[in-house]
């Protein structure tokens, strides 16, 4: 038997020969949270002994301890919301009643129904080692209540929401966004007394690393300071509480079986066999979209489709780390790219996929067989009948809100010249410049033609899809956008609309175009270019200066990559802009500590890391 | 080699680590600074007097007045005192680890060899002295579960006890209640819980308005032998102090 730790953030692996485990069990949850609980609970109801593990001291995780009270699309149907009825009964009679969901009767719902089912719930309590026979989880090492015993179990489900467990047990991981690592931000959640209910706030704090003591114990404290104010009044919003769980957003994920990611869904490559359907925007957080993967950015900015909703089929394999049986993912640590975890990760889908990794489970242990071998039609029809797989939930792509009363709208990607010429020459041109990157060569000659047009709108978005379709032909019509420093805001999205003179800018570095270098040198070294217009409007951080900054930066360095002659400049260039604390303070003159300091500060970093680069590359 | 562990980021454990915040290591289960009376919204006994109190506590005592958290009739806006408290840490330079539990504690020269589990995962520190203030290791007195209620704008029906075990701790804003309800000192999250749905639900029904805004993340609790110490391991549960303000105090003027 192998037992299997992590010793400051690394692995460490010992024979230990045979090992006394002092109790049984099927299945043992690590992490009763969002989707721990509804894993633990599902797999007791199938009859599964069932030990549910968890550090804080309740079930629900980010939902209950992270204060995250209310549901943001997701698909219905489920165990969860069995529960979410009882829980809702509590609301008004024990519990104060509020507009989303009480995360103390959620806590008591699930806590109840758990042992209703006979979960063994061990809380205050954390996995500390993995026992495995090759690549075959045995059980775990436990800390509880002081004492550290061994448990052994014939499938695990890692609900860490860091893949905690698999990283103990060997599994291969990935962390935020392919080009930085970088994962998206966190909020630490206050609840305040407003009118007789209560509220929360939801705002980006920073990024930490949340498997790093100190870091995350600092990110803690900071946070906890950020709310304190000069002088408290009683009235409205009286302060509640800091929720004891961090808001994470994206932690570690596994590398599955299979990996679910945002291109090969845009592309239309999906999964015939879902176990459920996750629904949401691609909501990213973080407004460094700069340094996003190029279809995220394609997707959110140039096209501005951050508030397009998307169904997303999700397959099993996304659940299973390569390499390891009797151990399977759910929550936000399954397989997913940064890209598609930033839609596939809101509440529903998330007690969804314990379900599902639960009922797995029951199939594995029941019919005695690996976890990939799992008949797929065996698990749907069981998820079927729980209503957890609802092919209803496949509602395609549309623009939805969780606004009363907003009307949706289905959206079906453009094909006929005269749609997408329409799409183009409006406001919202997303969907047809969306549709002219699918379409490519196709479109391009009317992309072509229709620059000469005389509508400002079907000129500058033609010259806009013909980039999205790496085709030149626009350049001169995005230089213009970017010296008239066009303040037109694209009207898509019902919360991040994109401007498009940056995106001008994102467009002419993914062509590599050298002729703009100079005014992309301008934008990032002019002391002057604060002091226009377009960025007066700005009280505190000056977002729209940091879009023109961020892209105008990533832009001259595929510049400066592909055109050798340029570099030296370009080196120059960036060394001017970045190499001192004034850069910093165009955009910013607030704390040193929170999102708006940590992009600013990124941006820098970035840069001069870049001048490194293409020096050593000269 | 630490000069100290503290067990517990309570008021008396940062005050002990303000002292010597580079060569302290502070360490916690949870996630919270002085929970042991801001996350039981209970803040005791009052404040202490002015009088005798070292430099940083009577500066700290300064801010939270000025900031209306300690009001003059002796109240507290307790959960405006966790930021205040954050702000004060991270001052000093006192960053603890949080959810840090203990595998085992090893006696080793002058000192203790301290294997730590942390999200990082395992870790073994040296301290030459233990310091737990958490009064986990202590024997119960009373232990309770606490809830800040949430009291309608128009109930006037004042809240009076029913049965013996029930209390309400008033704070300094308006309709600020906590429900105080005596629990076993066996009882683990899952019974106290329980507990506390079955006793609130079954409340008298002129309180039906009033309902639990906010269940407490951590038993407030009270100990027979407020200290105990074995060599360099030595327990004082920060609660003991009767106060915030008395706990960190105390912390600061701990000799080393
Ligand atoms: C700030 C914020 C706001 C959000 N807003 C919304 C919203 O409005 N609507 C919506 O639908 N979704 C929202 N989401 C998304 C959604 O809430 C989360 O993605 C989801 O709850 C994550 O579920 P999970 O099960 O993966 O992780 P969690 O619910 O975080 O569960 C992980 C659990 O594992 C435990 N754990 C971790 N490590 C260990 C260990 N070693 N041993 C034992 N236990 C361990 C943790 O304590 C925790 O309980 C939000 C997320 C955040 C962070």
């Amino acid at each position: 038997m192998i037992l299997s730790q992590i010793y400051d953030n690394c692995i460490s692996k010992s024979c230990i020969g045979n090992i006394l485990f002092s109790e049984s069990y099927d299945v043992v949850v690590a992490g009763l949270g969002t989707a721990g609980s509804i894993a633990a609970i599902t797999a007791a109801k199938n009859n599964l002994k069932t030990l549910g593990v968890e550090r804080f001291n309740c079930m629900g995780g980010t939902i209950t301890a992270g204060g995250v009270s209310g549901y943001y699309f997701g698909g219905r149907g489920g165990l969860y919301e069995e529960i979410d009825r009882i829980s809702d009964s509590y609301q008004g009679s024990v519990y104060t009643n509020i507009r989303n969901k009480n995360i103390d009767a959620k806590k008591y719902a699930l806590e109840q129904e758990a042992l209703r089912e006979g979960v063994d719930i061990r809380l205050e309590s954390v996995i500390i080692g993995v026992y495995l026979k090759a690549n075959k989880v045995q059980g775990i090492k436990l800390l509880s209540n002081g004492k550290v015993c061994n448990i052994s179990c014939r499938i695990i489900i890692d609900c860490t929401g860091d893949a905690e467990i698999c990283k103990m047990a060997g599994a291969a991981l990935r962390r935020g966004r392919d080009g930085d690592a970088k994962v998206m931000p966190f909020t630490s959640v206050k609840n305040f007394v407003d009118a007789d209910t209560i509220e929360r706030t939801n705002f980006d704090m920073g990024r930490v690393e949340q498997s790093d003591v100190e870091a995350l114990s600092s990110a803690i404290v900071k946070s906890g300071a950020h709310y304190n104010e000069a002088y408290y009044t009683d009235g409205k919003h009286n302060l509640l509480g800091i929720m004891p769980l961090l808001g994470l957003r994206e932690g570690n994920r596994i590398v599955g079986k299979a990996t679910l990611g945002l291109k090969d869904y845009l592309q239309g490559k999906q999964t015939d066999r879902p176990v459920f359907y996750g629904y949401a925007d691609v909501d990213k957080h973080g407004i460094d979209n700069a340094f996003e993967s190029e279809t995220m950015i394609d997707w959110f900015v140039a096209c501005n489709l951050g508030a397009l909703n998307i169904s997303v089929p999700v397959p099993f394999e996304v659940m299973i780390p390569k390499g390891l049986d009797g151990i399977l993912a759910a929550g936000r640590c399954m397989s997913f790219d940064h890209d598609m975890l930033s839609c596939v990760r809101m509440a529903r889908d998330m007690q969804k996929s314990g379900e599902v990794a639960a009922t797995a489970a029951y199939l594995a242990i029941t019919r005695n067989i690996a976890l990939e071998d799992v008949s797929y039609e065996q698990l749907a029809s069981i998820l079927r009948k729980t209503g957890c797989l609802n092919d209803e939930n496949n509602r395609g792509i549309r623009f939805d809100s969780p606004r009363k009363g907003f009307e949706i709208e289905d959206v079906y990607w453009l094909k006929g010249a005269d749609e997408v010429k329409a799409g183009l020459d409006s406001d919202c041109p997303g969907v047809a410049l969306w549709s002219c990157k699918l379409l490519g060569e196709d479109i391009k000659p009317h992309l072509i033609s229709w620059m000469s047009s005389k509508s400002v709108k079907l000129r500058k978005h033609s010259a806009m899809a013909l980039a999205l379709t790496d085709s030149v032909e626009g350049l001169p019509i995005l230089r213009d956008m970017i010296v008239e420093r066009d303040l037109t805001m694209l009207q898509d999205c019902r919360k991040n609309n994109q401007m498009r003179g940056y995106i001008a800018i994102y467009l002419v570095g993914k062509l590599c175009d050298k002729d703009i270098a100079d005014e992309l040198i301008d934008i990032i070294t002019n002391p002057n270019e604060q002091n226009r217009d377009i960025y007066k409007t700005e009280k505190g951080f000056k977002n729209i200066l940091y879009q023109y900054l961020s892209f105008a930066t990533t832009s001259l360095v595929r510049i400066a990559n592909s055109n050798k002659s340029l570099r030296p400049k370009i080196v120059a260039a960036l060394k001017n802009a970045f190499d001192d604390e004034m850069y910093i303070e165009r955009l910013y003159t607030g704390s040193r500590w929170g999102c708006d300091y940590l992009v600013s500060a990124d941006l820098k970093t970035y840069a001069l890391n870049e001048v490194k680069k293409l020096q050593r590359g000269k | 080699m630490y000069d100290i562990l503290v067990i517990g980021t309570t008021f008396y454990g940062l005050g002990v680590a303000q002292q010597n915040a580079k060569n302290t290591l502070v360490i916690d289960r949870g996630t919270k600074l002085g929970y042991e009376f801001i996350n039981t919204f209970n803040p005791g006994d009052g404040c202490e007097k002015e009088k005798g109190l070292s430099a940083v506590a009577a500066m700290f005592l300064k801010k939270m007045k000025n900031k209306r958290i300690f009001h003059e009739n002796g109240l507290y806006h307790l959960p405006a005192l966790e930021p205040m408290l954050c702000a004060w840490a991270d001052h000093f330079g006192i960053t603890p680890y949080f959810m840090t539990d203990i595998v085992s504690i090893t006696p080793k020269g002058d000192g203790f060899a301290v294997v730590l589990n942390t999200v990082s995962g395992l870790k073994t520190v040296m301290a030459a002295k233990i310091l737990d203030t958490t009064g986990n290791n202590l024997k119960i007195k009373s232990k309770a579960i606490n809830s800040l209620l949430m009291i309608p704008k128009n109930f006037s029906i004042s809240l009076e006890p029913w049965i013996n075990g029930c209390r309400f701790i008033y704070g300094a804003l308006s309709r600020q209640v906590a429900l105080s309800l005596t629990i076993s000192p066996d009882d683990d999250w899952v019974a106290a819980r329980r507990k506390l749905h079955v006793f609130w639900d079954s409340r008298p029904k002129k309180y039906a308005p009033v309902t639990l805004a906010m269940v407490a993340d951590f038993f407030d609790i009270e100990t027979f032998f407020p200290k105990k110490s074995n060599g360099n391991y030595i327990q004082i549960a920060s609660k003991s102090f009767g106060n915030p303000l008395a706990a960190l105090d105390a912390g600061i003027k701990w000799s080393f």
